[in-house]
């Protein structure tokens, strides 16, 4: 036991004095991660470790690591996350021409903290046949109490929610926002419960006739070869909302370079690479995401769900205003 | 037992030697350093008050509520199970006495994913049916997992001391002509009690360090609020204050059950098993019935159901799932090893202390067992990053020795697993008459050597089971695990972790299933030494379990 503990830290040692090689703390874990993984090192040589876990908590061991945490990069899968590990202190900020050239600049942050690398929208579903497409057309109608107690939305503690929030709270006011979710909570046809896909599945087992999901969940359905996904599917109707003003909310999956990082040239390397046309395959496909990078096709499913308009609000601002969103919602009555 | 004890305290001996006050100061710094560094962390509590105003009333209600489902049903359900399979033959009632344990291999997550997934809309019974249950994900729901999971605590409990102890008793109140309900009302519950209130303990305790299986439904607990404070809205400060107040609550619910026990405790004045009754036809039967449901439920249907979820989800390529067993097999194995050593110091030190404070004071190991996974971790993150940077400090570089690799994570699951290790030391160590020891002494044996020649040989069987218990919990354990861990080293509970909190529910069966048949080798090899040998019960109770 004891010799299968020193020779398992001498291992440790042993590699950390040989190849080089780049420490990724990572909130992301998909089947493509693999590919994605390899082939950086197959393009650089250098080794990838791994540390795979959820955002928060992630965030939480780097800020205790300090100054020698061993990360050299921080993937989170949302913007509010991002705004919290920058927050933190646990960014540098990186100048990189390819980077500011290829990543839109709403999906970055302004001195290069961090770079979104693919994104999600948070679309409205509807049961076809209970709710005609033209009743709802922006996320304000989920408040209308023409809707009635027929709405699905999962737990106000969901980021996904958070950062939804926010978006109300910078485009309509923090008065407005709060009556936006006050009105949710009036409509809802049941209390929060589960995750995206279960709001999905909800809907087309007829528990409520509106939905609210991140757009790779129903993707991944549609995608799916399991009979009872496919009719989930056929019985949905979708609607990428606020087409006529500002836009759908959407969010990204980003990464940046760590505060501290050991090995800083590898990871500007790193980022760099997520943004060559390849990775942003592996990087968006693994999840059914939008790449970030123009001209880079996504999955089929998402060519299904058709073109949209995408609100261009800085991601940043989500994740400033999310301190006032989790008070909104608390006040609101949204659990 | 108690006789034994009476006696060790009688002999005469030498003041403590050193190391038993070595092993003291050990043990206090390994319970104790987690909760003084959560204790420590000062802020300004603005957190706490913003949580006070909000949802904290909430956490605190859902978490004495879950309790107060769970205990309850939890000492029912052990304490009739093992009643009826220790007086009763009916069919099947042989296997069903040792299948009622296996429950104890699956973790309440585990199960909390395989029943949604097979109640959500578009699961199995969906496709068999075209019904859904979508209320599974609630307090009630969350209480009935974890009964299922945790019954067997009362019924291991109470079945020793039904089956070993209650012959006499039972005997005569036959003779005088309680049966059915009325016998087990008069005698089998004032008997069991103590073993029944140490089972529904222990379950209570698991109920409130649980994390995986509210965070899944969604039901806001404390613990659940500890883990928001802390990780989500950042604030060490609220964290360990909710921490502090969970820790309280533990120590009244502690501090009630030894009261609820009192002083009772039998001596094993009878060691015959007591002389079982046959029931036949509708009665017998119904039995049958009564005692499967809970194996079924807690067990086979799970395990079915991830069988199922296995077969129909894609199996993972590239052989990736090596590494991840391989894992999860070293941690356990790290565990359980050192485990083993602490444990046996700490039960010696136990044995041959003379003064009650030096015992109590290893006592307090136990209270390791009821603070929260995720409480542990967080409060060693913050001592050991600190012990880190000396080390730095001396020799230079930057790895981070102690977070940076497994030490932190096995020395976090000391915390939280020793007291499963301790309880069957103690036990062996108690069953080992101190005559021998004068006897050993008295040939010029000193203590090293009586320990090597007389107690070691004698305490196998509860090494063994000691070691088996650590390692099962290893295996299951997620919140520690999931916050501790180094690079590249993901364990079963953790993959499974992440494919359910990303809505894959039905590849998390996979690793589910693995972590199902990894923990219930031991708990098979645990059942059969128990069965083999009824009179030193492997499978021990670890907090205040009966005399």
């Amino acid at each position: 036991m004891i010799r299968l503990m020193t020779l398992m830290i001498v291992a440790t040692v042993c590699q950390s004095a040989h190849a080089q090689q780049l420490n990724i703390y990572s909130a992301r874990h998909y089947e493509t991660d693999e590919a994605l993984y390899e082939g950086f090192t197959d393009m650089t040589g250098i080794r990838l470790n791994r540390l795979e876990g959820g955002s928060d908590e992630l965030i939480t061991r780097m800020s205790r690591e300090g100054r020698y945490s061993p990360a050299d990069i921080l993937i989170t899968v949302d913007a509010g996350r991002l705004f919290r590990a920058e927050q933190a202190g646990l960014f540098q900020p990186i100048q990189s021409e390819l980077l500011q050239k290829t990543i839109p600049a709403h999906m970055r942050h302004p001195d290069g903290l961090w770079f979104g690398f693919s994104s999600r929208a948070r679309m409205i579903f509807y049961r076809k046949g209970d709710v005609a497409s033209s009743e709802i057309a922006r996320y304000e109608d989920l408040a209308d109490p023409a809707l009635g107690k027929r709405l699905c939305i999962r737990s106000s503690s969901n980021i996904y929610n958070l950062s939804l929030t926010a978006s109300m709270i910078h485009h309509l006011g923090e008065k407005a926002a709060l009556d936006w979710g006050k009105g949710m909570v009036a409509n809802l046809a049941r209390p929060p419960q589960g995750g995206d896909t279960d709001q999905l599945r909800a809907v087309a087992a007829g528990t409520c006739s509106v939905a609210v999901a991140n757009s790779y969940y129903f993707a991944r359905l549609m995608a799916s070869d399991r009979p009872t996904d496919k009719a989930v599917i056929n019985r949905l109707g979708w609607i990428f909302p606020n087409q006529s003003d500002r836009g759908t909310h959407v969010n990204v999956s980003g990464a940046g370079v760590a505060a501290h990082a050991p090995n800083r040239e590898a990871a500007i390397q790193f980022l760099e690479y997520l943004a060559s046309p390849a990775a942003q395959q592996y990087f968006a496909k693994g999840n059914h995401e939008y790449p970030a990078v123009a001209g880079v096709a996504g999955t089929a499913a998402l060519d299904r769900l058709g073109e949209f308009q995408a609100d261009r609000l800085n991601v940043s601002v989500l994740g400033q205003k999310q301190a006032s969103a989790q008070r909104l919602v608390d006040q609101s009555g949204w659990r | 037992m108690v006789i034994n004890r009476i006696m060790s305290d009688d002999v005469p001996r030498r003041a403590e030697p050193l190391w038993i006050w070595g092993f003291l100061l050990l043990g206090g710094l390994l319970i104790g350093l987690p909760m003084v560094t959560v204790l420590w962390s000062v802020g300004d509590g603005q957190g706490l008050h913003h949580l006070w105003q909000t949802v904290l009333p909430e956490y605190g209600r859902n978490s004495i509520l879950l309790v107060m489902m769970v205990t309850p049903a939890v000492v029912l359900l052990g304490g009739v199970t093992a009643w009826c399979t220790s007086l009763y033959t009916f069919p099947g009632s042989g296997w069903l006495a040792w299948a009622l344990v296996l429950p104890l291999a699956l973790p309440p997550y585990i199960v909390a994913y395989a029943y949604t997934d097979f109640f959500q809309s578009g699961g199995l019974l969906y496709q068999l049916s075209g019904l859904y249950f979508d209320r599974l994900r609630s307090l009630p729901g969350a209480a009935a997992i974890l009964t299922l999971v945790l019954y067997p605590y009362a019924y291991l409990s109470a079945r020793a001391i039904f089956a070993r102890q209650a012959s006499a008793q039972v005997a005569a109140a036959r003779m005088l002509g309680a049966k059915g309900l009325r016998l087990f009302w008069r005698v089998g519950l004032p008997m069991g009690w103590p073993a029944l209130a140490a089972g529904g303990a222990l379950a209570a305790m698991e109920s409130l360090a649980d994390y995986g299986t509210v965070a899944f439904f969604g039901v806001p607990t404390f613990t659940t609020g500890i883990y928001r404070a802390w990780f989500g809205l950042g604030e060490g400060a609220t964290a360990a204050r909710l921490s502090a107040c969970l820790l309280a609550f533990i120590a009244l619910f502690l501090w009630a059950e030894r009261s609820a026990r009192g002083r009772r405790s039998f001596s094993e004045a009878s060691n015959a098993p007591p002389l079982k009754r046959s029931l036949t036809g509708l009665v017998g039967w119904g039995m049958t019935l009564w005692c499967t449901a809970p194996v079924v439920l807690g067990f086979a249907v799970p395990m079915l159901l991830l069988c199922v979820g296995s077969l129909s989800s894609p199996m993972p390529g590239r052989g990736d799932w090596l590494p991840v067993v391989g894992a999860t097999l070293m941690i356990g194995v790290a565990v359980a090893g050192l485990g083993l050593l602490l444990a046996l110091c700490f039960a010696a030190a136990r044995r041959f202390a003379r003064r009650s404070p030096v015992r109590a004071g290893i006592s307090m190991v136990n209270f390791g067992y009821a603070i929260p996974g995720s409480v542990v971790a967080v409060g060693l993150l913050i001592p050991m990053t600190w012990l880190d940077y000396r080390l730095i400090d001396l020799f230079g570089g930057r790895q981070l020795w102690l977070t940076g690799s497994i030490i932190a994570l096995v020395l976090a699951l000391q915390v939280r697993f020793l007291p499963l290790a301790l309880r069957p030391l103690e036990a062996g160590f108690s069953r080992i008459p101190v005559e021998m020891e004068a006897a050993g002494r008295s040939l010029g044996a000193g203590t090293g050597l009586l320990f090597a020649r007389l107690h070691l040989p004698l305490l196998a069987p509860s090494l063994g089971a000691a070691c088996l218990l650590l390692f099962v919990e290893t295996v299951k354990e997620l919140p520690a695990t999931l916050i501790l861990r180094p690079f590249n080293m993901d364990t079963l509970a953790v993959r499974a972790h992440q494919l359910a909190a990303d809505e894959r529910l039905s590849q998390a069966a996979l690793p589910s299933l693995v972590i199902a048949f990894i923990a219930l080798l031991p708990i098979i090899l645990l059942n059969r030494q128990t069965a083999a040998r009824p009179r030193q019960a492997a499978l021990p109770m670890p907090v205040g379990a009966y005399q």
